[in-house]
Protein backbone atom coordinates (compact mmCIF):
# COMPACT_ATOMS: atom_id res chain seq x y z
CA UNK A 1 0.00 0.00 0.00
CA UNK A 2 1.32 3.23 -1.14
CA UNK A 3 1.33 6.04 1.35
CA UNK A 4 -1.71 8.17 -0.13
CA UNK A 5 -3.73 4.90 0.65
CA UNK A 6 -2.42 5.02 3.60
CA UNK A 7 -3.26 8.28 4.34
CA UNK A 8 -6.81 7.61 3.30
CA UNK A 9 -7.45 4.53 5.51
CA UNK A 10 -6.16 6.04 8.42
CA UNK A 11 -8.81 9.37 7.53
CA UNK A 12 -11.50 6.65 7.13
CA UNK A 13 -10.60 5.29 10.22
CA UNK A 14 -10.77 8.53 12.65
CA UNK A 15 -13.82 9.64 10.92
CA UNK A 16 -15.60 5.98 11.84
CA UNK A 17 -13.83 6.76 15.30
CA UNK A 18 -15.68 10.12 15.67
CA UNK A 19 -18.92 9.50 13.97
CA UNK A 20 -19.35 6.08 16.49
CA UNK A 21 -18.72 7.94 19.60
CA UNK A 22 -21.45 11.29 18.53
CA UNK A 23 -24.03 9.70 16.20
CA UNK A 24 -26.86 7.54 17.52
CA UNK A 25 -28.59 5.15 15.26
CA UNK A 26 -32.41 5.02 15.64
CA UNK A 27 -33.80 2.23 14.82
CA UNK A 28 -36.35 3.58 11.99
CA UNK A 29 -39.95 2.45 11.82
CA UNK A 30 -41.44 -0.04 9.17
CA UNK A 31 -43.04 1.97 7.06
CA UNK A 32 -46.13 0.88 4.12
CA UNK A 33 -43.88 1.96 1.71
CA UNK A 34 -41.36 0.16 3.01
CA UNK A 35 -43.54 -3.25 2.93
CA UNK A 36 -44.06 -2.48 -1.20
CA UNK A 37 -40.81 -1.50 -2.19
CA UNK A 38 -39.21 -4.70 -0.77
CA UNK A 39 -41.56 -5.98 -3.48
CA UNK A 40 -41.48 -3.73 -6.48
CA UNK A 41 -37.64 -2.71 -6.06
CA UNK A 42 -36.73 -6.32 -5.98
CA UNK A 43 -34.25 -7.49 -7.98
CA UNK A 44 -35.53 -10.97 -9.29
CA UNK A 45 -39.50 -9.88 -9.99
CA UNK A 46 -39.24 -6.10 -10.07
CA UNK A 47 -39.03 -5.38 -13.62
CA UNK A 48 -41.61 -8.35 -14.84
CA UNK A 49 -43.96 -6.49 -12.19
CA UNK A 50 -43.26 -2.82 -13.68
CA UNK A 51 -43.57 -5.06 -17.58
CA UNK A 52 -46.68 -6.45 -15.68
CA UNK A 53 -48.20 -3.45 -14.67
CA UNK A 54 -47.81 -1.56 -18.27
CA UNK A 55 -49.80 -4.49 -20.14
CA UNK A 56 -52.31 -4.20 -17.51
CA UNK A 57 -52.49 -0.41 -18.74
CA UNK A 58 -53.09 -1.01 -22.39
CA UNK A 59 -55.01 -3.95 -21.65
CA UNK A 60 -57.84 -1.92 -19.75
CA UNK A 61 -56.91 1.35 -22.19
CA UNK A 62 -57.80 -1.54 -25.22
CA UNK A 63 -60.48 -3.74 -23.33
CA UNK A 64 -62.78 -0.94 -21.43
CA UNK A 65 -62.88 1.56 -23.89
CA UNK A 66 -64.78 -0.35 -26.95
CA UNK A 67 -68.05 0.37 -26.26
CA UNK A 68 -67.03 4.13 -25.56
CA UNK A 69 -65.31 3.46 -29.15
CA UNK A 70 -68.56 2.06 -30.67
CA UNK A 71 -71.16 4.70 -29.50
CA UNK A 72 -68.97 7.82 -30.89
CA UNK A 73 -69.31 5.48 -34.09
CA UNK A 74 -72.69 4.77 -34.06
CA UNK A 75 -73.22 8.57 -33.31
CA UNK A 76 -70.76 9.84 -36.56
CA UNK A 77 -71.96 7.51 -39.47
CA UNK A 78 -75.77 8.96 -38.30
CA UNK A 79 -74.31 11.93 -38.78
CA UNK A 80 -72.34 11.35 -41.51
CA UNK A 81 -75.59 9.44 -43.19
CA UNK A 82 -78.03 12.76 -42.68
CA UNK A 83 -75.06 14.31 -44.35
CA UNK A 84 -74.93 12.49 -47.20
CA UNK A 85 -78.51 13.02 -48.39
CA UNK A 86 -77.70 16.51 -48.88
CA UNK A 87 -78.42 17.13 -52.74
CA UNK A 88 -75.54 19.19 -53.52
CA UNK A 89 -73.30 16.40 -54.23
CA UNK A 90 -70.12 18.88 -53.59
CA UNK A 91 -71.64 19.94 -50.02
CA UNK A 92 -72.72 16.37 -49.38
CA UNK A 93 -69.26 14.92 -49.65
CA UNK A 94 -67.50 17.17 -47.70
CA UNK A 95 -70.08 17.05 -45.02
CA UNK A 96 -70.38 13.05 -44.29
CA UNK A 97 -66.61 12.35 -45.93
CA UNK A 98 -64.60 15.46 -44.43
CA UNK A 99 -66.44 17.01 -41.78
CA UNK A 100 -68.24 14.51 -39.91
CA UNK A 101 -65.95 11.93 -41.16
CA UNK A 102 -62.93 13.66 -39.89
CA UNK A 103 -64.47 13.86 -36.57
CA UNK A 104 -65.79 10.70 -36.56
CA UNK A 105 -62.03 9.27 -36.83
CA UNK A 106 -60.69 11.59 -34.72
CA UNK A 107 -62.83 11.37 -31.46
CA UNK A 108 -63.79 7.23 -31.57
CA UNK A 109 -59.80 6.81 -30.12
CA UNK A 110 -60.44 9.03 -27.55
CA UNK A 111 -62.03 6.39 -25.20
CA UNK A 112 -58.62 4.53 -25.48
CA UNK A 113 -56.49 7.26 -24.97
CA UNK A 114 -58.76 8.30 -21.96
CA UNK A 115 -58.50 4.82 -20.30
CA UNK A 116 -55.01 4.61 -21.05
CA UNK A 117 -54.48 7.98 -19.51
CA UNK A 118 -56.88 7.36 -16.50
CA UNK A 119 -54.75 3.98 -15.75
CA UNK A 120 -51.53 6.22 -16.03
CA UNK A 121 -52.44 8.82 -13.64
CA UNK A 122 -53.78 6.56 -11.35
CA UNK A 123 -50.17 4.50 -11.47
CA UNK A 124 -48.82 7.97 -10.95
CA UNK A 125 -50.73 8.99 -8.02
CA UNK A 126 -50.10 5.73 -6.06
CA UNK A 127 -46.41 6.50 -6.12
CA UNK A 128 -45.33 3.38 -8.31
CA UNK A 129 -43.68 5.37 -11.05
CA UNK A 130 -40.62 7.08 -9.40
CA UNK A 131 -40.05 3.26 -7.98
CA UNK A 132 -40.21 2.40 -11.97
CA UNK A 133 -37.51 4.62 -12.63
CA UNK A 134 -35.28 3.15 -9.69
CA UNK A 135 -35.95 -0.41 -11.22
CA UNK A 136 -35.08 0.54 -14.82
CA UNK A 137 -32.29 2.77 -13.44
CA UNK A 138 -29.66 0.34 -13.78
CA UNK A 139 -30.70 -0.76 -17.34
CA UNK A 140 -30.91 2.80 -18.37
CA UNK A 141 -27.38 3.48 -17.18
CA UNK A 142 -26.65 0.17 -19.33
CA UNK A 143 -28.11 1.89 -22.32
CA UNK A 144 -26.37 5.15 -22.11
CA UNK A 145 -29.66 7.29 -20.83
CA UNK A 146 -29.30 8.24 -16.91
CA UNK A 147 -32.52 7.46 -14.52
CA UNK A 148 -33.91 11.48 -14.36
CA UNK A 149 -34.21 10.38 -18.80
CA UNK A 150 -37.01 8.12 -17.48
CA UNK A 151 -39.66 10.47 -16.58
CA UNK A 152 -39.48 12.14 -19.89
CA UNK A 153 -39.30 8.76 -21.48
CA UNK A 154 -42.30 7.83 -20.01
CA UNK A 155 -43.80 10.84 -20.73
CA UNK A 156 -43.99 9.68 -24.41
CA UNK A 157 -46.28 7.66 -24.31
CA UNK A 158 -48.72 10.45 -23.59
CA UNK A 159 -47.38 12.80 -26.15
CA UNK A 160 -44.06 13.47 -27.07
CA UNK A 161 -44.08 17.24 -27.22
CA UNK A 162 -44.27 18.09 -23.48
CA UNK A 163 -42.13 14.41 -23.18
CA UNK A 164 -39.40 16.31 -25.04
CA UNK A 165 -39.68 19.40 -23.38
CA UNK A 166 -39.60 17.32 -19.91
CA UNK A 167 -35.94 16.82 -20.92
CA UNK A 168 -35.37 20.21 -19.24
CA UNK A 169 -34.72 19.08 -16.00
CA UNK A 170 -31.43 17.11 -17.54
CA UNK A 171 -28.56 18.71 -16.23
CA UNK A 172 -26.21 16.70 -18.53
CA UNK A 173 -26.12 18.09 -21.99
CA UNK A 174 -25.08 15.05 -23.94
CA UNK A 175 -27.76 13.14 -21.53
CA UNK A 176 -30.41 15.55 -22.61
CA UNK A 177 -29.77 15.75 -26.38
CA UNK A 178 -29.63 11.31 -26.34
CA UNK A 179 -33.25 11.20 -24.44
CA UNK A 180 -34.68 13.83 -27.14
CA UNK A 181 -32.87 12.12 -29.63
CA UNK A 182 -34.80 8.72 -28.82
CA UNK A 183 -37.81 9.84 -27.39
CA UNK A 184 -40.27 9.94 -30.44
CA UNK A 185 -39.38 6.07 -30.28
CA UNK A 186 -41.69 5.69 -27.18
CA UNK A 187 -44.55 5.61 -28.90
CA UNK A 188 -47.47 8.37 -28.14
CA UNK A 189 -50.91 8.19 -27.53
CA UNK A 190 -51.38 8.95 -31.33
CA UNK A 191 -49.56 5.73 -32.18
CA UNK A 192 -52.46 3.82 -30.67
CA UNK A 193 -55.58 4.46 -32.81
CA UNK A 194 -53.32 2.49 -35.63
CA UNK A 195 -52.47 -0.21 -33.38
CA UNK A 196 -55.69 -0.33 -31.64
CA UNK A 197 -57.20 -0.91 -35.34
CA UNK A 198 -54.81 -2.93 -36.85
CA UNK A 199 -54.26 -5.13 -34.01
CA UNK A 200 -58.29 -5.47 -33.32
CA UNK A 201 -58.99 -6.44 -36.74
CA UNK A 202 -55.95 -8.87 -37.28
CA UNK A 203 -55.29 -10.30 -34.24
CA UNK A 204 -58.48 -10.36 -32.32
CA UNK A 205 -57.64 -12.37 -28.72
CA UNK A 206 -54.53 -11.11 -28.81
CA UNK A 207 -54.71 -7.61 -29.34
CA UNK A 208 -53.53 -5.95 -25.98
CA UNK A 209 -50.62 -8.35 -26.57
CA UNK A 210 -49.81 -6.87 -30.09
CA UNK A 211 -50.39 -3.57 -28.47
CA UNK A 212 -48.07 -3.93 -25.60
CA UNK A 213 -45.51 -5.40 -28.21
CA UNK A 214 -45.49 -2.20 -30.53
CA UNK A 215 -44.56 -0.48 -27.18
CA UNK A 216 -41.83 -3.09 -25.68
CA UNK A 217 -41.03 -2.88 -29.89
CA UNK A 218 -40.09 1.32 -29.03
CA UNK A 219 -38.20 1.11 -25.89
CA UNK A 220 -36.39 -1.84 -26.78
CA UNK A 221 -35.10 0.57 -30.04
CA UNK A 222 -34.51 3.54 -27.99
CA UNK A 223 -32.12 1.40 -25.99
CA UNK A 224 -30.31 0.48 -28.89
CA UNK A 225 -30.06 3.39 -30.31
CA UNK A 226 -29.49 5.52 -27.10
CA UNK A 227 -26.60 3.19 -27.11
CA UNK A 228 -25.18 3.80 -30.37
CA UNK A 229 -25.64 7.36 -29.74
CA UNK A 230 -23.62 7.22 -26.89
CA UNK A 231 -20.89 5.04 -27.90
CA UNK A 232 -20.74 6.70 -31.66
CA UNK A 233 -21.66 10.43 -31.01
CA UNK A 234 -21.41 11.85 -27.51
CA UNK A 235 -19.33 9.50 -25.72
CA UNK A 236 -18.51 9.58 -22.04
CA UNK A 237 -20.95 7.89 -19.35
CA UNK A 238 -24.43 8.97 -18.02
CA UNK A 239 -24.97 10.70 -14.85
CA UNK A 240 -25.66 8.83 -11.76
CA UNK A 241 -29.54 9.06 -10.47
CA UNK A 242 -30.61 10.71 -7.07
CA UNK A 243 -34.18 11.05 -6.27
CA UNK A 244 -36.42 11.05 -3.79
CA UNK A 245 -39.21 8.49 -3.38
CA UNK A 246 -42.70 9.51 -2.43
CA UNK A 247 -44.87 7.55 0.31
CA UNK A 248 -47.48 5.60 -1.89
CA UNK A 249 -50.70 7.00 -1.27
CA UNK A 250 -54.26 5.84 -2.56
CA UNK A 251 -55.74 8.18 -5.46
CA UNK A 252 -59.04 8.94 -5.23
CA UNK A 253 -61.47 8.84 -8.67
CA UNK A 254 -61.73 12.75 -8.15
CA UNK A 255 -58.43 13.24 -8.47
CA UNK A 256 -57.20 10.54 -10.88
CA UNK A 257 -60.21 12.02 -13.24
CA UNK A 258 -59.08 15.34 -13.05
CA UNK A 259 -55.41 14.98 -13.96
CA UNK A 260 -56.48 12.68 -17.07
CA UNK A 261 -58.83 15.16 -18.27
CA UNK A 262 -56.14 18.23 -18.07
CA UNK A 263 -54.04 15.63 -20.47
CA UNK A 264 -57.34 14.50 -22.55
CA UNK A 265 -57.79 18.13 -23.23
CA UNK A 266 -54.34 18.04 -24.73
CA UNK A 267 -55.52 15.47 -27.19
CA UNK A 268 -58.71 17.37 -27.72
CA UNK A 269 -57.39 20.77 -28.53
CA UNK A 270 -54.90 18.88 -31.46
CA UNK A 271 -57.66 17.17 -32.98
CA UNK A 272 -60.01 19.90 -33.28
CA UNK A 273 -56.93 21.97 -34.57
CA UNK A 274 -54.42 20.05 -36.72
CA UNK A 275 -56.21 16.89 -36.78
CA UNK A 276 -59.11 18.02 -38.13
CA UNK A 277 -57.63 20.30 -40.86
CA UNK A 278 -55.47 17.39 -41.78
CA UNK A 279 -58.46 15.39 -42.53
CA UNK A 280 -59.97 17.94 -44.10
CA UNK A 281 -57.03 18.10 -46.38
CA UNK A 282 -57.03 14.78 -47.08
CA UNK A 283 -60.24 14.91 -48.19
CA UNK A 284 -59.50 17.13 -50.45
CA UNK A 285 -56.49 14.91 -52.13
CA UNK A 286 -58.84 11.94 -52.13
CA UNK A 287 -61.87 13.85 -53.78
CA UNK A 288 -59.92 16.14 -56.47
CA UNK A 289 -59.63 16.55 -58.96
CA UNK A 290 -63.14 16.75 -58.40
CA UNK A 291 -64.57 15.39 -62.02
CA UNK A 292 -61.71 13.51 -62.32
CA UNK A 293 -62.78 11.70 -59.73
CA UNK A 294 -66.48 11.57 -60.51
CA UNK A 295 -66.93 13.44 -57.14
CA UNK A 296 -64.97 11.39 -55.11
CA UNK A 297 -65.92 8.30 -56.55
CA UNK A 298 -62.52 7.20 -58.52
CA UNK A 299 -60.41 7.54 -56.24
CA UNK A 300 -57.76 5.85 -58.82
CA UNK A 301 -58.07 9.63 -60.51
CA UNK A 302 -57.02 11.59 -57.10
CA UNK A 303 -54.04 13.45 -56.27
CA UNK A 304 -54.30 11.26 -53.16
CA UNK A 305 -53.75 8.47 -55.35
CA UNK A 306 -51.02 9.64 -57.28
CA UNK A 307 -49.01 10.38 -53.95
CA UNK A 308 -49.37 6.87 -52.92
CA UNK A 309 -48.03 5.21 -56.26
CA UNK A 310 -45.03 7.41 -56.39
CA UNK A 311 -43.99 5.80 -52.87
CA UNK A 312 -45.71 2.43 -53.60
CA UNK A 313 -42.19 1.37 -55.14
CA UNK A 314 -40.14 2.28 -51.85
CA UNK A 315 -43.50 0.32 -49.24
CA UNK A 316 -44.26 -2.87 -51.56
CA UNK A 317 -41.33 -5.22 -50.08
CA UNK A 318 -43.04 -4.69 -47.13
CA UNK A 319 -46.19 -6.23 -48.38
CA UNK A 320 -47.70 -2.59 -48.59
CA UNK A 321 -49.67 -1.10 -51.42
CA UNK A 322 -50.66 2.35 -52.19
CA UNK A 323 -53.22 2.85 -50.05
CA UNK A 324 -50.77 2.43 -47.42
CA UNK A 325 -48.50 4.75 -48.83
CA UNK A 326 -50.90 7.89 -48.52
CA UNK A 327 -52.09 6.97 -45.20
CA UNK A 328 -48.37 6.85 -44.13
CA UNK A 329 -47.52 10.12 -46.12
CA UNK A 330 -50.97 11.50 -44.19
CA UNK A 331 -49.38 10.42 -40.94
CA UNK A 332 -46.33 12.99 -41.23
CA UNK A 333 -49.08 15.82 -39.91
CA UNK A 334 -50.15 13.52 -37.37
CA UNK A 335 -50.07 10.04 -36.54
CA UNK A 336 -53.70 9.94 -35.95
CA UNK A 337 -54.64 10.95 -39.54
CA UNK A 338 -53.12 7.53 -40.69
CA UNK A 339 -56.34 5.32 -40.19
CA UNK A 340 -59.08 8.48 -41.12
CA UNK A 341 -57.06 8.40 -44.59
CA UNK A 342 -57.25 4.62 -45.11
CA UNK A 343 -61.16 4.67 -44.89
CA UNK A 344 -61.48 7.77 -46.85
CA UNK A 345 -59.60 5.92 -49.51
CA UNK A 346 -61.61 2.67 -49.13
CA UNK A 347 -64.63 4.83 -48.96
CA UNK A 348 -66.04 3.49 -45.98
CA UNK A 349 -67.63 5.03 -42.82
CA UNK A 350 -65.46 4.82 -39.53
CA UNK A 351 -67.51 1.40 -38.88
CA UNK A 352 -66.39 -0.08 -41.76
CA UNK A 353 -62.62 0.33 -41.84
CA UNK A 354 -62.16 -2.83 -39.75
CA UNK A 355 -63.96 -4.85 -42.35
CA UNK A 356 -61.70 -3.19 -45.32
CA UNK A 357 -58.27 -3.54 -43.92
CA UNK A 358 -58.56 -7.29 -43.84
CA UNK A 359 -59.29 -6.85 -47.58
CA UNK A 360 -56.10 -4.91 -48.40
CA UNK A 361 -53.83 -6.34 -45.43
CA UNK A 362 -52.54 -9.45 -44.45
CA UNK A 363 -51.69 -10.37 -40.75
CA UNK A 364 -47.58 -9.57 -41.63
CA UNK A 365 -48.26 -6.54 -43.23
CA UNK A 366 -50.25 -4.91 -40.54
CA UNK A 367 -47.19 -5.85 -38.48
CA UNK A 368 -45.34 -3.94 -40.94
CA UNK A 369 -47.42 -0.94 -40.86
CA UNK A 370 -47.75 -0.64 -36.83
CA UNK A 371 -43.80 -0.79 -37.04
CA UNK A 372 -43.37 1.68 -39.41
CA UNK A 373 -46.00 4.18 -37.59
CA UNK A 374 -44.11 3.37 -34.15
CA UNK A 375 -40.91 4.36 -35.73
CA UNK A 376 -41.17 6.71 -38.34
CA UNK A 377 -40.96 10.63 -38.49
CA UNK A 378 -42.62 11.94 -35.29
CA UNK A 379 -45.66 14.87 -36.46
CA UNK A 380 -45.04 17.74 -37.23
CA UNK A 381 -45.37 19.32 -33.54
CA UNK A 382 -42.61 16.99 -32.26
CA UNK A 383 -40.16 17.34 -35.15
CA UNK A 384 -41.06 21.32 -34.10
CA UNK A 385 -40.16 20.53 -30.80
CA UNK A 386 -37.25 18.55 -31.49
CA UNK A 387 -35.79 21.42 -33.31
CA UNK A 388 -36.40 23.86 -30.54
CA UNK A 389 -35.01 21.98 -27.93
CA UNK A 390 -31.97 20.64 -29.92
CA UNK A 391 -31.46 23.81 -31.15
CA UNK A 392 -29.73 22.70 -34.65
CA UNK A 393 -31.40 21.54 -38.18
CA UNK A 394 -28.25 19.47 -38.41
CA UNK A 395 -29.57 17.32 -35.12
CA UNK A 396 -33.07 17.55 -36.31
CA UNK A 397 -32.06 16.11 -39.60
CA UNK A 398 -30.28 13.67 -37.89
CA UNK A 399 -33.43 12.14 -35.87
CA UNK A 400 -35.22 12.46 -39.19
CA UNK A 401 -32.81 10.57 -41.13
CA UNK A 402 -32.65 7.61 -38.36
CA UNK A 403 -35.69 7.13 -37.69
CA UNK A 404 -36.87 6.82 -41.61
CA UNK A 405 -34.38 4.61 -42.38
CA UNK A 406 -34.80 2.62 -38.84
CA UNK A 407 -38.55 2.50 -39.72
CA UNK A 408 -37.76 0.85 -43.05
CA UNK A 409 -35.08 -1.30 -41.57
CA UNK A 410 -37.57 -3.04 -38.59
CA UNK A 411 -40.67 -3.17 -40.91
CA UNK A 412 -38.86 -5.25 -43.00
CA UNK A 413 -37.25 -7.63 -40.39
CA UNK A 414 -40.42 -7.71 -38.88
CA UNK A 415 -42.69 -8.52 -41.97
CA UNK A 416 -40.21 -11.37 -43.10
CA UNK A 417 -40.44 -12.80 -39.53
CA UNK A 418 -44.28 -12.51 -39.58
CA UNK A 419 -44.48 -14.00 -42.87
CA UNK A 420 -42.25 -16.90 -42.00
CA UNK A 421 -43.97 -17.81 -38.66
CA UNK A 422 -47.81 -17.14 -39.65
CA UNK A 423 -47.44 -19.32 -42.98
CA UNK B 1 -49.76 -18.42 6.18
CA UNK B 2 -46.71 -19.58 3.65
CA UNK B 3 -49.01 -22.72 3.01
CA UNK B 4 -51.51 -20.28 1.75
CA UNK B 5 -48.68 -18.14 -0.61
CA UNK B 6 -47.64 -21.33 -2.03
CA UNK B 7 -51.43 -22.75 -3.13
CA UNK B 8 -51.54 -19.13 -4.75
CA UNK B 9 -47.95 -20.29 -5.86
CA UNK B 10 -49.15 -23.18 -7.85
CA UNK B 11 -52.63 -22.64 -8.84
CA UNK B 12 -51.54 -19.14 -10.95
CA UNK B 13 -48.34 -21.40 -11.64
CA UNK B 14 -50.64 -23.89 -13.40
CA UNK B 15 -53.63 -21.18 -14.58
CA UNK B 16 -50.68 -19.34 -16.25
CA UNK B 17 -48.96 -22.19 -18.40
CA UNK B 18 -52.28 -23.33 -19.52
CA UNK B 19 -53.16 -19.89 -21.00
CA UNK B 20 -49.55 -19.67 -22.44
CA UNK B 21 -49.93 -23.15 -23.88
CA UNK B 22 -53.44 -22.43 -25.37
CA UNK B 23 -51.96 -19.05 -27.28
CA UNK B 24 -49.24 -21.32 -28.49
CA UNK B 25 -51.43 -24.02 -29.55
CA UNK B 26 -54.26 -21.03 -30.84
CA UNK B 27 -56.92 -23.54 -29.38
CA UNK B 28 -58.52 -22.72 -25.67
CA UNK B 29 -58.10 -26.17 -23.14
CA UNK B 30 -61.06 -25.42 -21.62
CA UNK B 31 -63.66 -22.73 -21.87
CA UNK B 32 -62.09 -21.14 -18.40
CA UNK B 33 -58.38 -20.91 -19.85
CA UNK B 34 -58.73 -18.29 -22.69
CA UNK B 35 -55.67 -18.95 -25.98
CA UNK B 36 -53.46 -15.64 -24.58
CA UNK B 37 -49.84 -16.13 -24.14
CA UNK B 38 -49.60 -12.97 -22.54
CA UNK B 39 -52.48 -12.81 -20.31
CA UNK B 40 -50.90 -16.60 -19.11
CA UNK B 41 -47.71 -14.96 -18.82
CA UNK B 42 -49.10 -12.05 -16.83
CA UNK B 43 -50.44 -14.93 -14.37
CA UNK B 44 -47.03 -16.43 -14.63
CA UNK B 45 -44.86 -13.16 -12.67
CA UNK B 46 -48.14 -13.61 -10.20
CA UNK B 47 -46.64 -16.53 -9.89
CA UNK B 48 -42.92 -15.46 -9.55
CA UNK B 49 -44.10 -13.33 -7.16
CA UNK B 50 -45.28 -15.68 -4.62
CA UNK B 51 -42.82 -18.09 -5.21
CA UNK B 52 -39.75 -15.44 -4.35
CA UNK B 53 -41.86 -14.52 -1.47
CA UNK B 54 -41.50 -18.31 -0.28
CA UNK B 55 -37.88 -17.85 -0.24
CA UNK B 56 -37.80 -14.05 1.31
CA UNK B 57 -37.52 -13.17 4.41
CA UNK B 58 -40.34 -10.54 4.19
CA UNK B 59 -42.82 -12.99 2.66
CA UNK B 60 -45.89 -11.26 3.95
CA UNK B 61 -45.11 -8.53 1.80
CA UNK B 62 -44.77 -10.84 -1.14
CA UNK B 63 -47.83 -12.19 -0.30
CA UNK B 64 -49.76 -9.04 0.27
CA UNK B 65 -48.53 -7.76 -3.42
CA UNK B 66 -49.33 -11.02 -5.58
CA UNK B 67 -52.30 -10.87 -3.85
CA UNK B 68 -53.22 -7.44 -5.09
CA UNK B 69 -51.62 -8.45 -8.67
CA UNK B 70 -54.63 -11.49 -8.76
CA UNK B 71 -57.04 -8.60 -7.63
CA UNK B 72 -55.98 -6.21 -10.01
CA UNK B 73 -56.15 -8.51 -13.12
CA UNK B 74 -59.39 -10.03 -12.07
CA UNK B 75 -61.00 -6.88 -11.37
CA UNK B 76 -59.54 -5.86 -15.38
CA UNK B 77 -61.03 -8.95 -16.82
CA UNK B 78 -64.46 -8.58 -14.56
CA UNK B 79 -64.44 -4.57 -16.36
CA UNK B 80 -63.60 -6.10 -19.43
CA UNK B 81 -66.14 -8.78 -19.16
CA UNK B 82 -68.82 -5.99 -18.42
CA UNK B 83 -67.74 -3.80 -21.46
CA UNK B 84 -68.16 -5.99 -23.63
CA UNK B 85 -71.82 -6.71 -22.52
CA UNK B 86 -72.53 -2.96 -23.33
CA UNK B 87 -70.62 -3.02 -26.32
CA UNK B 88 -73.12 -5.66 -27.28
CA UNK B 89 -76.15 -3.83 -26.38
CA UNK B 90 -74.96 -0.76 -28.12
CA UNK B 91 -74.12 -2.19 -31.86
CA UNK B 92 -76.97 -4.72 -31.09
CA UNK B 93 -75.19 -8.11 -30.82
CA UNK B 94 -75.95 -10.82 -28.87
CA UNK B 95 -74.18 -11.37 -25.97
CA UNK B 96 -73.22 -14.24 -23.24
CA UNK B 97 -71.16 -13.70 -20.15
CA UNK B 98 -69.97 -17.00 -20.04
CA UNK B 99 -68.22 -16.79 -23.33
CA UNK B 100 -66.03 -13.87 -21.22
CA UNK B 101 -65.91 -15.63 -18.09
CA UNK B 102 -61.99 -15.95 -17.63
CA UNK B 103 -59.80 -18.22 -15.17
CA UNK B 104 -58.47 -14.92 -13.17
CA UNK B 105 -62.31 -13.79 -12.22
CA UNK B 106 -62.13 -17.37 -10.74
CA UNK B 107 -59.10 -16.64 -8.68
CA UNK B 108 -60.30 -13.80 -7.14
CA UNK B 109 -61.65 -14.61 -3.99
CA UNK B 110 -58.58 -16.82 -3.48
CA UNK B 111 -56.71 -12.72 -3.68
CA UNK B 112 -58.95 -11.33 -1.19
CA UNK B 113 -57.21 -12.52 2.18
CA UNK B 114 -54.41 -11.18 0.73
CA UNK B 115 -55.16 -7.53 -0.08
CA UNK B 116 -57.13 -7.00 2.89
CA UNK B 117 -54.17 -7.69 4.49
CA UNK B 118 -52.05 -5.31 2.28
CA UNK B 119 -55.39 -2.23 3.09
CA UNK B 120 -54.93 -3.41 7.10
CA UNK B 121 -51.28 -2.62 7.41
CA UNK B 122 -51.91 0.51 5.11
CA UNK B 123 -53.89 1.65 7.94
CA UNK B 124 -52.29 0.35 10.39
CA UNK B 125 -48.64 1.25 9.57
CA UNK B 126 -46.73 5.09 8.82
CA UNK B 127 -47.17 5.79 5.03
Amino acid sequence: MDFVSELAVARYEKIGEIVGKCVEKIEKPRTFSDVIDTVVTDKYVGIPIFLSLMWAVFQFGYSISVPFSDAIDVFFAWCAGIASRIENPYLASFLSDGFFGGWGFVLVFLPPIAFVFIALTILEQTGYLPRAAFVVDRAMTRVGLQGKSFIPMLLGFGCNVPAIMATRTIDDEADRKITIMVNPLMSCSARLPVYVLFAGAFFKESAGAVITLMYVLGIILAAVMATLFRKFIFGGSPSPLLMELPPYEVPTIKSALMSSWLRIQIFLKKAATILFIGAVIMWFLATHPWDATNGGELIENSYASMIGHAVEPIISPLGLDWTAGVALVGGFLAKEIVIGTLAMIYGVGEEGVADVITQHFTPASALALMTITLIYVPCLATLGVVRQELGSWKWTGLVLAYELILAYIVALIVYAVASVVML
Amino acid sequence: MKWYSAILFLITLVAGLMEVVSGLKGDSITSLVPSDVFGGIVLLIVSAVFLRGLTHREHYAFYEFGSLMLCIFSVLYILAMLANGLDAAIVGEEWNPIDDLRIEMILLPFAIPGTLRLIREKRELPP
